[in-house]
């Protein structure tokens, strides 16, 4: 199975919640990606799981801030379970909104899927953001650079060559994606908006699952027998 | 931490302006790049900012991050302070500079150089400084 998005959701939560929930349903055995922050401070922590109980990994890169009034990260869960929803938990009441996006990649790498470890970039008072450079060591990979912005935004566009699936942004969070078939040496992609906003970009890679590879033809050798 | 003023407040031309190359120092993992905001008054005005990272003294260049800003798009109100930001909670700021602020997958070597190129569609007045950490 070749990588592909097979669907993309979103949430944003009001202030003063300790959870945020994206609602979808997926399939069992595909590559859950998760992009949040939330804008009360560079502090809160969280964590992540979904209907199935499974406890998500930290994105390598881990935690970002921009300067101290927001915070972001990515998640993943691969070869998960079915589920219905992913629930974010936050160690207290977040004082400000929160935002989620969530996407559901099939033909990712089973186990392991990240390729390296994510580049990030923030910027204040800016309507677009070119990502850090990001070089990657597996050739089939799916290239994904999530953008948070500190109020709404709109006409949020995705890099020349990236595409932003149904979903996969509001006026607060996207993810944008790409699927190469050769290693990437310190590329980048960008993304723009309306409205001057203060912006966090992570730019990262998920490998491809391992083609189960066919084995030598089976000979069979029938030779005259007597009873 | 080292801050650097890679140009004095003067006036950025129209077009592309590249800032001379400077040696971070080794073990640099994060580059800021500021340019201030609290001259410009035009709303027309479109910049973008590059910062661009050379691991062979300078011989050849890649990308290594940039950010954006088009004023007349902004729902931020452009006063002589700044150009106001709303904030997360409500209200809104002054963004005194558009801070660029990227990390490098590999940190720098005697051989890493920096350089940052603006590119804007009309002249405009700010000061550039980097920090790198």
């Amino acid at each position: 199975m070749a990588l592909s998005v097979i669907q993309a959701a979103n949430a944003e939560e009001a202030g003063g919640d300790t959870t945020m929930t994206v609602t979808l349903t997926t399939t069992q055995g595909s590559l859950l990606v998760q992009w949040a922050g939330q804008g009360e401070n560079n502090t809160h922590t969280w964590t992540v799981s979904d209907t199935a109980v499974q406890s998500w990994t930290q994105e390598a890169a881990g935690y970002f801030n921009f300067d101290t009034t927001h915070r972001v990260k990515a998640d993943l869960f691969p070869q998960s379970a079915l589920v219905t929803s992913v629930t974010t938990t936050f160690d207290s009441s977040v004082g400000a909104s929160q935002q989620g996006v969530v996407f559901e990649i099939g033909g990712a790498a089973l186990t392991s899927p990240e390729d390296g470890t994510g580049v990030t970039a923030t910027a204040g008072a800016a309507t677009s953001l070119t990502s850090a450079a990001l070089t990657t060591t597996n050739a089939d990979d799916i290239l994904l650079y999530g953008c948070r912005w500190s109020v709404s935004v709109s006409a949020v566009t995705p890099g020349a060559t990236y595409a932003i699936p149904s979903n996969g942004s509001n006026t607060r969070i996207g993810m944008q994606y790409k699927i190469v078939s050769s290693t990437q040496i310190a590329v980048t992609t960008s993304m723009s908006w309306t409205t001057a906003a203060n912006a966090c970009g992570l730019f990262m890679a998920m490998k491809s699952a391992v083609p189960i590879t066919d084995g030598p033809p089976l000979r069979v050798t029938v030779s005259p027998s007597r009873w | 931490m080292a801050t650097l003023s890679l140009q004095a407040r003067a006036t950025v031309p129209s077009g592309t302006t590249t800032i001379p190359p400077f040696q971070p120092p080794i073990g640099t993992r994060i580059v800021v790049v500021q340019v201030s905001l609290a001259d410009i008054l035009s709303l027309t005005l479109d910049f973008s900012l590059a910062v661009e990272l050379s691991r062979d003294a300078g011989v050849t260049w890649m990308a290594a991050g940039g950010c954006g800003l088009s004023l007349p798009r902004a729902n931020g109100q452009l006063t002589a302070g700044g150009l106001r930001v709303p904030k997360e909670g409500g209200g809104d700021v002054v963004a005194a500079s558009t801070d660029l602020n990227i990390s490098l997958a590999i940190p720098t070597d005697a051989q890493s150089r920096v350089r940052a190129r603006v590119v804007s569609n009309e002249a405009f007045t700010a000061a550039i400084t980097g920090v790198v950490l």
